[in-house]
């Protein structure tokens, strides 16, 4: 169910209002229930993989805070192992595959192994990060393990978080479910408020941008290196406000029922450096790697080499956990390299760059801008035709776009109120006054009237 | 507060039900408790801008004459479908159809003369006859021994499984909640206003000197009024023709016709030289041998189209209805 169709607004509305007129253990069940319903609109025969998945990390959980030793681990390794599996044989069989008979080619040999060509179940990696999250925790002793099987299946299946995330710990959602929410109008109202800003973000930014994006990325070779510039300067934009505005709406929903899922984004195009970007940049991911991946691997105690290692590693597996796809590890790749090079630079460089905030955030602007550019390629070969027309400065040879004139200012201005709001109003006031219900009411009609309602799912229910 | 929330739930409830059943909302749409959405035309009811907003044309005209104990068969396309094109209209009570794109539909037996009609609109031509001749009616087989009750198996209920969909479908939410005049009069604000700023309609409708079309017929594809057509494909197509035509001769029709409809952009850019002029290429192909129900000189004389429908008005209806009758009496 997409959170920018008709049938998500009545389901929403129905789930709420049922919501708050039950008791806890009713809410419960609505909210699973409901959650069940959410995810099956998409592929009903997928939520068998859930299904599996809670089961075993359910009792995994239990048995891992009730053992000792070796035994602690082996239960943690046959929760992994459960989720992993599943996340490999449906996200990664097709392209390991798919090397493999290229590999195999070179010596004229044959590839034997079965051509599945699955399909990947909507958001698997999200809710398989959030389920490994539960029993490494446990693992940890961090968490005590969740006895209550409905509770523990709605920790993974929460449908505002469900199908892209923000991935959450089991400490800060578990607890949640056990408390009993009051109705209250303030949750409410900010709630909705965040909701409409994702939804604006998404129908009136992203999927304008998209027009643009998917005119030159789907054919590169015919398009002069302007178009090519304008077109990856928006899909920078366009992944933004797709993912961001996913991430409000699912926060917004949860706040109007009480709940409170974390902080995804924040403003992540005015870092001044890579590094800064992914403290800002699906937040929600950023930590899971950095708690589950690179601090494991030693992160930067172990001396600079190892420093460069496990950042090359988190951010080869980031790349990898998006898409089964050699575009999607060059693109982590880049993110690597470009932190490992700001390291060196600032360790072995025998003076100080001169540094200006302005420079170094479009700076870095311009380097995420480049690795978006392998994120959204249909394939290396047209990366390499757009990076090729971009680095040799192709601008002069033309410019062509499928939007009128008005309509190419209207998205820079869109851009240029994005950064405003995302500046200046963090925060919208909840009190009761006019100015609330008028701005709740003009960004409904804004969402409305320049809406570009094409039915396209977001970017990040692929992965 | 509580009466206002059980409300609000028995509505929105209502709503999501009605989203899930198509039955329901046609029900309601036949005994006139919701607005037919198409009642201003098909292009209208996806572009909703206002110039467009005429009420579609209902064109019933029953023959007057004698009928003729001829059996007309007609696959057509939503040219004439029932509801646009009542059966009451053929100089025949002898009358079937199925929708040309469906596959393996069953012929139905009749005696005495009948004729075939294949009717289709110029934009789906190429693709119903370039690659193969037209065979979509098929006779049925003799009854087979009746299978016993299906036994189960785990490869059948795994693809039930996989093929399995929660039904809903968005447009009948569209219809129960957008349809009426005073929605209908703020999407036009929406739709004129992007229309005038932004020169944004909806994606699967194009403007052309004025006139809604659909934007199939210009965007480039098959189906595009632009196209180029070679030589060889269209030698191609009459090909095929010819031997569907033997084919249902081979079945025992009498005749077999092809009528091509031109699409409503065909006939605005008829004189540009970018137009592949697909109906008078294949009409007047010197070895097509099936005859042709062709409207197109009459189409090119006057405007048989309706403002904010990409199907004819009922003059072009009528014409094409009297074409067919002829042939019908002529038997």
């Amino acid at each position: 169910m997409l959170f920018d169709s008709l049938q998500f607004i009545l389901f929403y509305i129905v789930v709420t209002i049922l919501y708050f007129s039950i008791r806890h253990r009713g809410r419960i069940w609505l909210l699973l229930l409901a959650s069940c319903y959410f995810y099956l609109v998409f592929k009903p025969v997928y939520i068998l993989i859930l299904l599996v998945t809670i089961v075993v990390d359910y009792f995994a959980g239990i048995w891992i805070a009730n053992s000792e030793g070796r035994k602690r681990k082996w239960f943690l390794v046959l929760s992994l192992i459960a989720n992993i599996g599943f996340l490999a044989f449906f996200k990664y069989w097709n392209f390991f595959n798919d090397n493999l008979t290229h590999l195999l080619s070179l010596f004229g040999m044959v590839n034997h192994l079965p051509d599945y060509r699955l399909e990947l179940p909507i958001g698997l990696s999200f809710h398989t990060f959030q389920a490994m999250s539960y029993t490494i925790e446990v693992y940890r002793r961090k968490q005590k393990p969740e006895k209550d099987f409905i509770i523990y299946s709605l920790y993974v299946m929460f449908y505002p978080q469900l199908v892209a995330g923000p991935i959450e710990r089991p400490q800060n959602m578990l607890p949640q479910f056990h408390t009993f929410f009051r109705f209250n109008w303030e949750n409410m109202k900010s709630g909705l408020m965040l909701m409409l800003w994702g939804l604006f973000k998404k129908v009136v930014i992203s999927n304008r941008l998209a027009e643009m994006v998917d005119y030159c990325f789907d054919n590169p070779a015919e398009h002069p290196g302007l178009t090519l510039l304008v077109a990856s300067v928006f899909y920078s934009f366009q992944i933004y406000c797709d993912f961001s505005g996913y991430s409000d709406i699912a926060i917004g929903a949860g706040r109007t029922m009480g709940f409170t899922l974390m902080k995804n984004f924040d403003v992540p195009y005015l870092s001044k450096s890579i590094g800064e970007f992914w403290r800002r940049w699906h937040i929600s991911l950023s930590t899971w790697f950095k708690d589950y991946l690179y601090i494991p691997l030693g992160g930067s105690r172990e001396g600079e080499w190892k420093l460069y290692r496990n950042l090359a590693i988190v951010f080869l597996v980031s790349g990898l956990w998006h898409g089964a796809a050699w575009t999607f590890i060059i693109w982590g790749g880049l993110h690597a390299v470009f932190q490992i090079l700001a390291r060196m630079r600032d360790r072995y460089l025998p003076f100080r760059v001169p540094k200006s905030d302005v420079l170094s955030v479009i700076f870095t602007f311009v380097l995420v801008t480049l690795a978006w550019v392998f994120f959204r390629a249909k394939g290396l070969y047209n990366a390499k035709v757009i990076l090729g027309k971009l680095l040799t400065f192709d601008f002069f040879s033309g410019y062509s776009m499928p939007y009128s004139v008005n309509e190419f200012i209207f998205c820079w201005l869109l851009i240029a109120a994005l950064f405003l709001k995302d500046i200046f109003a963090t925060e919208t006031s909840v009190k009761n006054t006019p100015v609330f219900y008028l701005k709740f009411a003009g960004l409904a009609v804004l969402c409305y009237f320049f809406g570009v309602f094409s039915g396209d799912q977001f970017i990040y229910f692929q992965f | 507060m509580k009466v206002l929330k059980y409300i609000a739930l028995v509505i929105c409830g209502f709503l999501w039900f009605l989203g899930c059943s198509r039955d329901t909302v046609v029900y309601l749409v036949d005994n006139g408790f919701i607005g037919d959405d198409f009642r201003y035309g098909d292009l209208y009811r996806l572009s909703n801008l206002s110039a467009y907003r005429v009420p579609a044309e209902k064109c019933d005209r029953p023959y007057r004459g004698a009928k003729v104990p001829v059996a007309l068969y007609l696959a057509g396309d939503s040219f004439t479908e029932e509801g646009r094109v009542n059966r009451k209209e053929y100089a025949t009570d002898r009358y079937f159809r199925s929708f040309v794109a469906d596959g393996q539909v069953p012929l139905q037996p009749s005696d005495g003369k009948k004729i075939l009609v294949i009717e289709t609109v110029e934009r789906h031509l190429r693709e119903r006859f370039s690659e193969k001749p037209w065979m979509n009616w098929v006779v049925p087989q003799p009854a087979a021994a009746v299978p016993g009750p299906e036994s189960f198996s785990f490869a059948g209920l795994y693809r039930a499984l996989v093929d399995y969909k929660i039904p809903y479908r968005e447009e009948m939410h569209e219809s129960v909640l957008f349809s009426s005049d005073f929605i209908l009069k703020i999407k036009e604000w929406k739709a004129d206003f992007n229309y005038r700023i932004f020169g944004r309609v909806d994606p699967k409708v194009g403007v052309l000197k004025n006139q809604l079309v659909y934007d199939l017929d210009l965007a480039p594809g098959i189906s595009s009024v632009y196209d180029p057509v070679p030589e060889e494909e269209i030698s191609r197509i009459v090909k095929h023709a010819n031997a569907t035509r033997e084919h249902y001769r081979s079945l025992g029709f009498d005749e077999v016709y092809l009528s091509i409809i031109p699409n409503k952009s065909s006939l605005l850019i008829r004189d540009d030289t970018a137009y592949n002029h697909l109906v008078e290429r294949v009409e007047g192909h010197p070895d097509l041998q099936v005859p042709v129900i062709s409207v197109w000189k009459a189409f090119t004389a006057k405007n048989y189209y309706q403002a904010g429908d990409s199907h004819w008005n009922c003059a072009g209806q009528k014409l094409w209805v009297d074409a067919v009758n002829e042939r019908l009496s002529n038997h």
